[in-house]
């Protein structure tokens, strides 16, 4: 027969950890380190996903937040890529045979930075060469010879017109509607009056002689037009002679400083050809500038804005290969855009408004992402997983990869695109990609789970102390004594809610790091001590207390009904936790337990109005069993019974509190009371053994904190299951109340041991035969669950016992 | 070195003939009346024979560019004529404004040039007085040409201006300024003030029909060149006939030729006899 345990002593409460025992003074002595390696999960998982050098091998590294898996894997990858070579740049330029489409020329790395100068210095000189040449000597004289060819032939046809023409005493006169004819008299045209005064013979003569010269002129002006294109072609062609001789000069030094990147030359030939095409527009446009007439800005002017070069990957000052966080993964930002600018109210584009997104940027190289940044940005993901099926970054815009209209727009060609992705997430949203999307798991086929917590061991903790020193220095805040990092050690065994493990929430103990050097900067010392880092950790729990502090509040003025003392049958003081946030407390609730003639059934309350989860339900059912198996035996459980959190308006799920109803029950069913001086948690299975559950230092400090609000009477205390003993890292306010006899806490192992304490009286083990003692716990219970059958088989011949759950 | 023998012109006179091709020499006029703070007065000429041609019973008209054969109305060619004043107006307004300068437009046709009144009566050179300048006329190289233009074009000269400026319309902007020069400090003076306002090459041509005339000129050239510290080139032209120094002149690319009246008087004398 189990007496009951013995309270735990202070000691078993909480680890300690010895200053002494870490063998530094301050952070300042110790190396830092950035993560705890040996054989670690994620660390190897990382490693093989950067080594192979697959498109389908991208990573996707999961873990709870706050335990710094982005900076460790950005460390990782920073490793990695410092020892790898700076990719090579990528330039967009004008495409000459389709515009639409502009092409990517490839340089090695820091070339591309040195190409567009070289061209830009090329368009600048074109210019003036251009200018230089086209008003050279020999040019000029062409020209004017040309020029001077066609004005000589139509002058001579026209002075033959003239000359003709004055030999009949004939003007050939220029007015504003055109040419005509007119009889001269002493050098000045005819008046109408002497005209009238020639005879018709003379008038004939004079206007048969304007006829025929009209007709010879009209003859003559047919074939001007056909003159001066003649005139245009050999002008355009002296042009391009002329422009090709200047330009090549130019165009040859560029060939010799790229003509060993392939596609250069091509492009450069292709410049060169457009160049000498349209040389008359660039030396109209060249005049106008040097006019400040009107002409553009360089950049700005259509012509030679097709000259330039849109550098859209720079890696000139990159050594290695680049590790590229995208904070805010849209699509554009991405895999980049084509942007417009107004002009006359259109919206116009050219290769040079083409923007790199973080794929061309970190292009052989890493690019981590926050998966689910990513998921929430439109077509992001998509467009990620589209790039990287294909190996190649293909710019699209948005409106048009959701089948909108849009304006005048480029299709840059592709560039191949060989990255290595890092997808940074919880572990949920993993399971779920995995499970949803069948191409997620074919492109991020390694998955690097972070631990959140580890081991604490001699070795683990030597690394740890480590880690905290690098969180320290990475913060830029002043070291920590020995002693505040014992306390923070401590706080993160707490986190990690179990005595025997350290946490990995390295962002978090980096906050409370901060928080405390902001404690030792106040008071004007130089190191973090650790009364520092436990004003820290008070007040980062202050802030977020109110809610704790109002439940407590209510519970101590008795408006939410918790007694701490004294005898009550059929109520128990259950523990639950309450998560606001980060922030996670315990409350003690009432449970209370009323029994009633029935068919066995125990009925949840919370269940039946939907406030229970289905944890809660199991838990309740369990119960059901337990008292079937322990007393349904020999006579049929005629009883039904209702399970209730009082003052509970919430939802209830977990079965944490099941141990807690099963005594309520019994307690409801013998009619012995129960101490309320203790609260209980832990589950129960259908044996009556208690079972570990979670956030136990919460529930027990919920309950001492109402205790202790009230006085301490030294009979207080809290049940705990025994596996969740080593669980334990209790406030010290609590210890020193185990220390001074004033609160105790109990490991129980079974349901037994429970009763003992709560009703101080044994449970009673059951003989041969199936009889516990009558004077026993259970002999009680059992004598009455008999009163119940005897009186129900009075009533048998109305209601039939098999028949299930009457009372619903 | 003495006083030049007149202050540069204040005035510029550019008349603008129907050939709306011609107008561009407004831009050059208006920079130049800049750079000489002058104004410019614009002088539209009518041609009067299209006018007489228009009243006859049977003249018709041949367009420029197509060659079709139209009526030729009076009415018509004054309208035409009113238009292109107008036009004219508005082109020299904008170019004069766009520098800054002050500017007047007239419209007078072709028989009526000599009685334009001139600004300035005084035509008399007082030993070592500045006389008063009486302007520059600006003219089209092509105004040259036509001989029953050329009277006109002479009493204007004459009545108008101390020195003449030539300049080809069909080309661009001028790339050098070129003196004919016969001795006149004044005109050297404006030359060099042209070439520097305009940040184009001085070229002085000398022209003397005998060498120590010619070497007479040059020695006074390159002494009021050094004096006012003015780079130019110079050039001595070979004794030549009129005809020559026409040609020679016409072969000048991209030049402002500043020319004085006796110059203007020999060209347009050869030219009408050309043309005769």
């Amino acid at each position: 027969m189990p007496s009951a345990p013995p309270p735990l002593s202070a000691e078993q409460l909480r680890w300690r950890c010895d200053p002494a025992s870490l063998g530094f003074s301050t952070t300042h002595d110790l190396e830092p380190l950035v993560s705890l390696d040996g054989e670690r999960r994620w660390l190897q998982a990382i490693e093989f996903g950067i080594a192979v050098r697959r498109h389908e091998y991208n990573i996707f590294a999961i873990g709870p937040q706050g335990i710094g898996k982005e900076y460790l894997t950005q460390h990782l990858l920073q490793r990695q890529a410092s020892q790898e070579p700076a990719p090579d740049d990528w330039c967009y330029v004008y495409n000459f045979t389709q515009p639409h489409i502009p092409n990517v020329l490839r340089l090695p790395s820091g070339r591309g930075r040195a190409f567009k100068a070289d061209v830009e210095q090329l368009v600048s000189d074109l210019k003036e060469v251009l200018t230089a040449t086209f008003e050279g000597e020999e040019y000029r004289s062409r020209r004017q010879l040309l020029e001077q060819e066609l004005k000589d032939r139509q002058e001579q046809v026209f002075g033959d017109i003239e000359r003709e023409a004055q030999q009949q005493s004939i003007a050939f006169l220029r007015t504003p509607m055109g040419f005509s004819f007119a009889p001269l008299k002493d050098g000045a045209v005819m008046q109408p009056q002497a005209y009238q005064a020639l005879s018709e013979e003379e008038r004939s003569k004079i206007e048969s002689a304007i006829k025929a010269l009209q007709t010879k002129l009209q003859e003559v002006l047919q074939e001007l037009p056909l003159w001066t294109k003649q005139t245009q072609d050999k002008i355009r062609e002296l042009n391009q002679e002329t422009a090709n001789f200047a330009v090549a000069g130019l165009i040859e030094r560029l060939q010799q400083t790229y003509g060993d990147v392939p596609e250069i030359p091509e492009h450069i030939e292709a410049l060169k050809a457009d160049m000498v095409a349209n040389a008359d527009a660039i030396l109209t446009m060249a005049a106008q500038m040097a006019q400040g007439g009107g002409g553009e800005p360089a950049a700005q002017n259509p012509m030679l804005r097709r000259y330039g070069v849109n550098l859209l990957v720079d890696n000139a000052d990159l050594a290695h290969a680049p590790v590229i966080h995208e904070d805010n993964p849209t699509y554009d930002r991405l895999i980049g855009r084509v942007e417009h600018r107004s002009e006359m109210g259109a919206l116009i584009t050219d290769f040079n408004l083409i923007r790199p997104g973080a794929l061309h940027k970190a292009n052989q190289g890493y690019l981590v992402i926050d998966a689910r940044r990513l998921l929430t940005r439109p077509m992001a993901y998509e467009g990620l997983k589209q790039a990287l099926r294909g190996s190649i970054i293909e710019i699209e815009p948005l409106a048009q990869l959701y089948g909108l209209p849009t304006t005048v727009t480029l299709q840059p060609e592709c560039i191949p695109l060989n990255v290595k992705v890092v997808l940074l997430g919880d572990r949920m949203l993993y399971y779920m990609l995995s499970q949803m999307d069948p191409e997620f798991s074919e492109l991020f086929k390694v998955v690097a789970d972070f631990d959140d917590e580890v081991d604490r061991t001699d070795q683990t903790l030597k690394g740890y102390v480590r880690v905290i020193a690098g969180v320290a220095a990475n913060a830029e805040i002043h070291p920590v004594t020995a002693d505040g990092v014992a306390r923070l050690c401590e706080y993160s065994a707490r986190l990690a809610g179990d005595e025997g493990k350290l946490s990995m929430r390295t962002e978090t103990l980096r906050d409370v790091l901060i928080e405390a050097d902001y404690w030792t900067r106040r008071d004007g010392r130089d190191q973090i001590a650790v009364e520092d880092v436990a004003q820290a950790l008070e007040k980062r729990e202050f802030r977020v207390d109110r809610i704790r502090a109002r439940t407590k509040e209510e519970i101590t003025k008795g408006t939410i009904r918790i007694d701490t003392e004294g005898s009550q049958t059929g109520q128990m003081n259950g523990l639950s936790v309450l998560q606001i946030g980060d922030f996670a407390f315990g409350r003690p609730s009432r449970i209370s337990a009323q029994v009633r003639l029935g068919a066995g059934n125990v009925v949840d309350i919370e269940r039946e109005v939907k406030l229970g989860g289905p944890l809660h339900s199991k838990g309740v059912m369990i119960l059901s069993g337990y008292l079937g198996a322990k007393f349904g035996t020999k006579t049929p459980l005629s009883l039904s019974a209702t399970l209730v959190f009082e003052q509970s308006y919430g939802g209830v799920d977990g079965d944490s509190a099941s141990a807690a109803e099963l005594i309520t029950l019994l307690s409801a069913i013998s009619g012995i009371p129960l101490s309320q001086a203790f609260a209980m948690t832990g589950s129960v299975d259908q044996m009556g053994r208690v079972q570990a559950i979670g956030g136990v230092n919460q529930k027990i400090e919920g309950f001492f904190d109402v205790c202790d609000a009230r006085g301490l009477s030294g009979e207080q205390g809290v049940l705990i299951p025994a596996t969740n003993t080593r669980h334990l890292m209790l406030h010290d306010r609590v210890i020193d109340a185990v220390k001074a006899d004033r609160f105790r806490i109990h490991s129980i192992e079974t349901i037994d041991q429970a009763i003992a304490i709560l009703t101080g009286m044994e449970p009673g083990e059951a003989d041969a035969e199936g009889n516990y003692p009558p004077d026993s716990f259970y002999g009680t219970v059992a004598a009455k669950l008999k009163e119940f059958a005897d009186v129900r088989q009075r009533f048998a011949p109305m209601q039939p016992a098999d028949k299930p759950r009457e009372d619903e | 070195m003495p006083p030049p023998a007149r202050p540069l012109p204040r005035r510029i006179l550019v008349p603008i003939p129907v050939d709306e091709a011609s107008w561009d020499a407004l831009t050059l006029a208006a920079s130049m009346a800049k750079a000489l703070r002058a104004e410019i007065r614009g002088l539209f000429v009518e041609d009067l024979d299209a006018l007489a041609a228009a009243s006859l019973p049977f003249t018709r008209v041949i367009a420029f560019q197509s060659g079709r054969l139209g009526a030729l109305e009076v009415t018509q060619v004054e309208a035409a004529f009113r238009a292109q004043a107008s036009r004219a107006r508005q082109r020299l307004g904008a170019f004069c404004e766009r520098q800054a300068v002050a500017w007047s437009f007239e419209v007078a046709n072709r028989q009526a040039l000599t009685a334009v009144e001139p600004e300035e009566a005084a035509d008399t050179n007082d030993a070592g007085r500045a006389a008063p300048a009486r302007g520059l006329l600006l003219l089209d190289r092509r105004a040259l040409r036509p001989a029953r233009q050329a009277t006109a074009l002479l009493r204007l000269a004459q009545s108008h201006s101390d020195a003449v400026a030539i300049w080809d319309t069909m080309a661009r902007s001028p790339m050098q300024v070129v003196l004919v020069y016969r001795g006149d400090s004044a005109n050297l003076e404006l030359a060099a003030h042209l070439a520097q306002a305009m940040d184009i090459p001085l070229r002085i041509l000398v022209n003397e029909a005998s060498p120590d005339a010619t070497a007479n000129l040059v020695h006074g050239a390159r002494e009021w060149l050094d004096t006012h510290r003015v780079h130019a080139t110079l050039q001595e032209l070979a004794k030549t006939d009129p005809a020559r120094f026409r040609q020679s002149l016409a072969s000048l690319e991209r030049a402002l030729i500043v020319i004085e009246r006796v110059d203007l008087m020999t060209i347009l004398a050869d030219a009408a006899a050309t043309t005769g």
